[in-house]
């Protein structure tokens, strides 16, 4: 028994001009959200393909539910729910009945579509024809057909693609609810680093269509050196007190940096409100996610 | 795969096809009944066969693959479009079962315009007053005929639609090789070429002068040619890489 | 001039498509069915018809067959050039550019209608080719052919109006395609109609140079309905609300 829900071993496809994945192996484990990051023309939505028995592999394995891609196809994708690049949809056809050609694919029950409806929220417009849905309406028409026949893993590429502020939070709220509630594995891919970092528990950067780092989301913060930045008064005994308390800490222009872990931060905190210290501002500074992922894909080796 | 044909069935809804497909076969009929009329004094043959022969001139070379070519350019567009290839395959279905049930619903829209067709030369017949003796049986056997003999074009084309995204391809095709079923009656050899005569040269068989070893000729390709363009299909579409 | 640098993009769109291949394609696949028609029925022809020249039997021979093909080919040709409009995001993304909607709208027209003169003419230059393989005495009437060819390309004018303004209006290339078809079966019946005669689709049938005396029909026609029907599709798109 494996303990990853879904992995690859040397995952490649090659073309005659090009390779668009290279040698990749992921592992994802159950009830977990995993982020799989990479910038435009990475090879993320190729190799989203070839998870999904859409694209050939030229060479390599998959193994999803503990069986192999293309022999156990049929078991295996009637438990994962997918949404690729743009959301695929009958314009000609209203929401619901989008919903339940579905249904009758799969030969799931009609209840579905009422259920995943309401998940996403598209009661209301399910009689619209698809066509006449904003951006964001399709985008959750995407996400409910993947929910339909409550799949163990959900696949997305780019869902919040287009969306507004608002969009993208309900999506956020609706990618980290899933596990917790229904108990779904999320694979989740994106080039838009914040919103990864908020919803993954783990991460896989690809770039060029080589896998350059795979692990926990903290261990990819970690490498941010993140630290604390505090604006207290009076300012030179804070700094005194710290350094009594054995911080090391460095004056900035806020007022100053103490380079320790982040979940130090509350126990600073009580401390030095304790000795009567005016805490003014609180936060964790570092090099962004962004930075990180910028050095990483420039080649530099600082893994 | 029945739950399949539905499936694909279902995705027609709201595409008009159906009233296409049953309007445009009127067409002809109205033309060729008006014919009758018109110089009603002349004819100095049964009034129904100078019906068939009226309505039924350009059916078999012009209308009829030109309606096989937008209907299969119509089944296959509903997925074409919006990237339907990738919900249905990304899915636990399997690829022969679809590409069947697709080309099944194809050939039912195509039935259904035969019918029409069938049924409006009845109708024309009667109205214009051309007697009671329809003659149904020489109706169906006609229609048949054509029917079988368009196998392989009906194969070619629904092919040619799903593998091609643009729509352009398969109907340019469809009309470009049409062009020489209506002047097909004057060369004895060289229609063989061309599988879109073949419901022409049943049509006009008799009047061809054709042997029995051409008629058995074609019967031959029109097999070997359907089930060589459905294998070649059905084997492309299931390890072709959805993109 | 606005106008001009939207053509030249418009043409250039086209370049690497399907478009070449139908232009082009047509007239040869046309041409070459006169040839084997020609020579396999040259002496039955010439027999029949003792006071035409090789070269105005090869015009009788087709013109008609051609008449009918023609809109079908002008159809075709309309929806070509509407392509990038039904793929993508339709017409937003081309009026969202800073040209006026008329020059947008003109431009493909006469785009359209050039590629349809173009057919025509490579029609002439086709036919030229099949009367010299098959060994034509006379000498080849370059006036009477080249008036066919003006007859055909002012004949065109009103189909091109039709299918263009039906292309830009109907999402479904299919849509429109079908009308084209429907219309262009009818042409026979219309041309035999005292009042339908005038309906564009029919107006090749009266092309011919060859002991015709309906050609200013397939003028008027031409000259009338064309630049009617573009400014009538003009004024439509002008105030089209585009979703």
């Amino acid at each position: 028994m494996s303990k990853w829900i879904m992995e690859t071993q040397g995952l490649t496809k090659a073309y005659r001009k090009f390779i668009p994945v290279d040698q990749l192996q992921l592992h994802v484990r159950e009830g977990e959200v995993y982020g799989f990051l990479g910038p435009n023309g990475a090879g993320k939505t190729t190799t989203i393909r070839m998870l999904l028995g859409l694209i050939r592999p030229s060479a390599g394995s998959i193994r999803i539910f503990d069986r192999e891609l293309p022999r156990h196809r049929s078991f295996i994708l009637r438990q994962v729910g997918s949404m690729v690049e743009a959301p695929s949809y009958y314009g000609h056809l209203t929401g619901r009945e989008n919903l339940k050609l579905t249904c009758t694919l799969l030969q799931i029950p009609e209840t579905e579509v009422d259920r995943v409806l309401d998940i996403v929220r598209l009661s209301q417009a399910q009689h619209k024809l698809a066509r006449t849905y904003s951006l964001g309406m399709k985008q959750r028409l995407g996400i409910a057909q993947a929910l339909l026949g409550n799949p163990r893993l959900l696949i997305l590429d780019e869902p919040t693609n287009g969306l507004d502020p608002a969009g993208i939070q309900e999506i956020r709220e609706l990618i980290v609810e899933l596990p917790r509630q229904h108990g779904i594995t999320v694979f989740i891919s994106s080039h838009i680093l914040r919103e990864i970092e908020r919803v993954a528990t783990r991460v896989g950067i690809i770039h060029t269509g080589r896998l350059l780092f795979e692990g926990e989301m903290s261990e990819l913060q970690r490498k941010g050196h993140p630290f604390v930045q505090l604006s207290a008064e009076p300012m030179q005994q804070t700094i005194d007190c710290l350094r009594d308390w054995g911080y090391l800490v460095e004056k900035a222009d806020h007022g100053m940096n103490i380079m320790t872990d982040p979940a130090e931060a509350s126990v600073i905190n009580r401390r030095l409100v304790s000795h009567n210290i005016e805490v003014s501002h609180l936060s964790i500074g570092g090099r962004s996610l962004e930075d990180i992922f910028l050095e990483m894909t420039k080649g530099a080796d600082s893994l | 795969m029945i739950r399949l044909f539905q499936y694909e069935l279902q995705k027609m809804r709201r595409t008009r096809l159906l009233w296409l497909v049953a309007i445009a076969p009127l067409f002809m009929v109205f033309q060729g009944v008006q014919n009758f009329i018109r110089y009603r004094q002349i004819w100095t043959r049964e009034a129904w066969e100078v019906i068939m022969e009226q309505t039924f001139i350009f059916y078999p070379s012009f209308l009829y693959p030109l309606l096989i070519a937008v209907i299969m350019a119509m089944v296959a567009r509903v997925d074409h479009v919006q990237g339907g290839w990738k919900y249905m395959l990304a899915r636990p279905v399997s690829r022969s079962d679809v590409y069947i049930a697709k080309l099944a619903v194809g050939i039912l829209y195509i039935l259904i315009s035969m019918l029409a067709f069938g049924s409006s030369v009845v109708l024309g017949g009667l109205v214009a007053g051309a007697g009671s003796s329809i003659p149904w049986e020489e109706i169906f056997r006609k229609m048949a005929g054509c029917f079988l003999a368009s196998l392989p074009v009906i194969m070619i084309q629904y092919e040619i639609s799903v593998r091609f995204n643009h729509v352009g391809i398969p109907l340019a095709l469809g009309i470009i090789m049409s062009v020489p079923s209506i002047l097909v009656a004057n060369s004895e050899q060289f229609w063989l070429l061309d599988p879109w005569t073949y419901p022409v040269v049943l049509m006009l068989g008799s009047r061809l002068g054709m042997d029995n070893g051409q008629a058995g000729m074609m019967n031959i390709v029109i097999v070997m040619l359907t089930l060589l363009v459905f294998l070649i299909g059905i084997m492309g579409f299931r390890r072709r890489d959805i993109v | 001039m606005n106008f001009m640098r939207v053509l030249y993009t418009e043409w250039l769109k086209q370049r690497r498509g399907l478009l070449p291949w139908i232009v082009v394609g047509g007239p040869l696949m046309f041409a070459g069915m006169m040839w084997v028609d020609l020579y396999l029925r040259y002496s039955y022809l010439s027999g029949r018809h003792p006071n035409l020249s090789s070269w105005e039997l090869l015009m009788q021979e087709g013109f008609m067959i051609w008449a009918l093909f023609y809109p079908i080919g002008i159809t075709l040709i309309a929806a070509l050039v509407h392509y990038r409009e039904y793929t993508d995001q339709g017409w937003k993304h081309l009026l969202a550019l800073p040209v006026t909607r008329l020059s947008v709208y003109t431009a493909k027209w006469l785009l359209i209608w050039l590629l349809s003169c173009s057919a025509a003419g490579l029609l002439l230059i086709f036919m030229y080719m099949t009367g010299i393989i098959l060994h034509f005495s006379e000498p080849f009437p370059l006036g009477q052919y080249i008036r066919y060819g003006i007859n055909l390309c002012i004949a065109a004018l009103g189909v091109v109006s039709l299918q263009h303004w039906l292309s830009s209006r109907l999402a479904n290339p299919l849509y429109g395609m079908a009308i084209g078809f429907s219309g262009s079966m009818g042409a026979l019946f219309f041309a035999q109609s005292e009042m339908m005669r005038f309906v564009p689709y029919a107006s090749a049938l009266f092309t011919m140079t060859v002991d015709n005396e309906d050609q200013w029909l397939a003028i008027t026609t031409g000259l009338v309905a064309g630049p009617l029907l573009l400014i009538a599709g003009l004024v439509e798109f002008r105030q089209r609300d585009i979703h």
